[in-house]
């Protein structure tokens, strides 16, 4: 099988999910979006991942979208907060052929799981930043970004392979 | 299903750590080949070439011959890593294929790792260009117009937050091998069933 999607729209696939991407970007830049939108839902990732490392004993502050253990403060800006990997998800579902109905159950499925592996996600190098800081820069930038798009990407083929062709199939 | 989908996984992870074994293991001579190949794009569009792209380990630290250096000026430095760290998501992707080391799908990766490089110099160079579109005050303002200044301004920020995946997913999707579809019946078979349906009517 591998990582196949049905049918290979090709070019205009690729044209339509660069150009979400853009649109996406731009959007969630704009200064009120951004201060709005975008800074309060980081500010709830960090609370949600503080709460996560609590459960664990972990002596853990907020402030902002700084969390903050004894020895190490890690700022989760745009990028880190998850919403990249949801813009991806988004762009490549409203690239590829499929009715509302199913690229938004999609994006909600999808968002929260993205969500959830994000919350272990920011814990995670927390934790490692205070326990292990030689490591931080290798995992943070080479694992875990990639982890969570390659689980953006993931979802993205299988809703392409369960959902999305359902109804171009039926009307055939 | 749950079988293919274990291997499939299998795979995933495995190119995965092979990715993650190149890109860290390579980064060093990977900025070397970056800093130059970015210094030729820039040095394109000046007239004398005036800018050097210096690798310094994982880190390219951005001069300007024209500009006399102080003491406290601040030279801008691009961090490699930030921009190459997408090799692993086109590594893993390939990998998780039904036939990963088929010659289409090998050949199909190699396109897609030398278009990635592509991608790698287009994002140095909107990194330099943003640092010279916005930081240099009047200079800025003379050399770059309104819409330079702010589509430089915003281009390395685009690439950082959603463009190092998106190009990765767009190359793997563009040179990965179609799926495979069943098999055509031949010709003569075809004719053959719709003679015998014209004989059976």
């Amino acid at each position: 099988m591998g990582i196949e999607t049905p049918r290979k729209p090709g070019l205009l696939f690729v044209a339509r999910f660069l150009a979400a991407l853009i649109v996406f970007y731009v959007v969630s830049a704009l200064g009120p979006v951004n201060d709005h939108v975008v800074v309060p839902f980081t500010e709830l990732v960090v609370s949600a991942s503080a709460f996560l490392l609590r459960s664990v004993h972990q002596p853990i502050d907020v402030v902002g979208t700084v969390i903050r253990s004894p020895h190490f403060a890690l700022d989760v800006r745009n990028g880190c907060n998850g919403v990249e990997a949801m813009m991806v998800l988004a762009a490549a579902m409203l690239a590829f052929p499929a009715t509302l109905r199913s690229r938004l159950a999609g994006l909600l499925a999808g968002s929260a799981a993205i969500q959830i592996l994000n919350l272990v996600r920011v814990g995670s190098l927390v934790w490692l930043g205070e326990h292990h800081r030689e490591f931080f820069d290798f995992v943070h930038v080479g694992v875990w970004q990639s982890i969570v798009i390659l689980a953006a990407v993931s979802m993205f083929v299988f809703w392409s392979w369960k959902f999305a062709e359902k109804p171009l199939a039926a009307r055939s | 299903m749950r079988k293919n989908l274990s291997r499939l996984v299998l795979k995933g992870v495995v190119g995965f750590l092979i990715g993650l074994a190149v890109w860290g293991g390579l980064s060093v001579p990977y900025t070397r080949l970056l800093a130059s190949l970015s210094e030729t794009v820039v040095r394109l569009d000046e007239r004398p070439p005036v800018t050097s792209i210096t690798p310094q380990g994982t880190l390219m630290m951005v001069d300007r011959s024209d500009f006399p250096p102080s003491p406290s000026s601040v030279r801008l430095g691009v961090e490699s890593t930030d921009i190459t760290f997408n090799f692993i998501l086109l590594t893993t992707l390939f990998a998780a294929s039904s036939r990963a080391l088929s010659d289409r799908n090998v050949f199909g990766f190699a396109g897609a790792a030398l278009a990635l490089v592509f991608v790698h110099v287009a994002a140095v160079v909107s990194f330099v260009k943003a640092y010279y579109a916005l930081s240099f005050g009047p200079w800025s303002t003379l050399h770059y117009g309104f819409v330079g200044r702010h589509f430089w301004g915003v281009a390395p920020y685009f690439y950082s937050v959603v463009g190092v995946y998106g190009f990765a997913i767009a190359l793997w999707w563009l040179f990965r091998p179609a799926p495979q579809s069943p098999p055509k019946q031949p010709v003569h078979a075809r004719r053959t069933r719709r003679a015998s349906q014209r004989v059976r009517a």
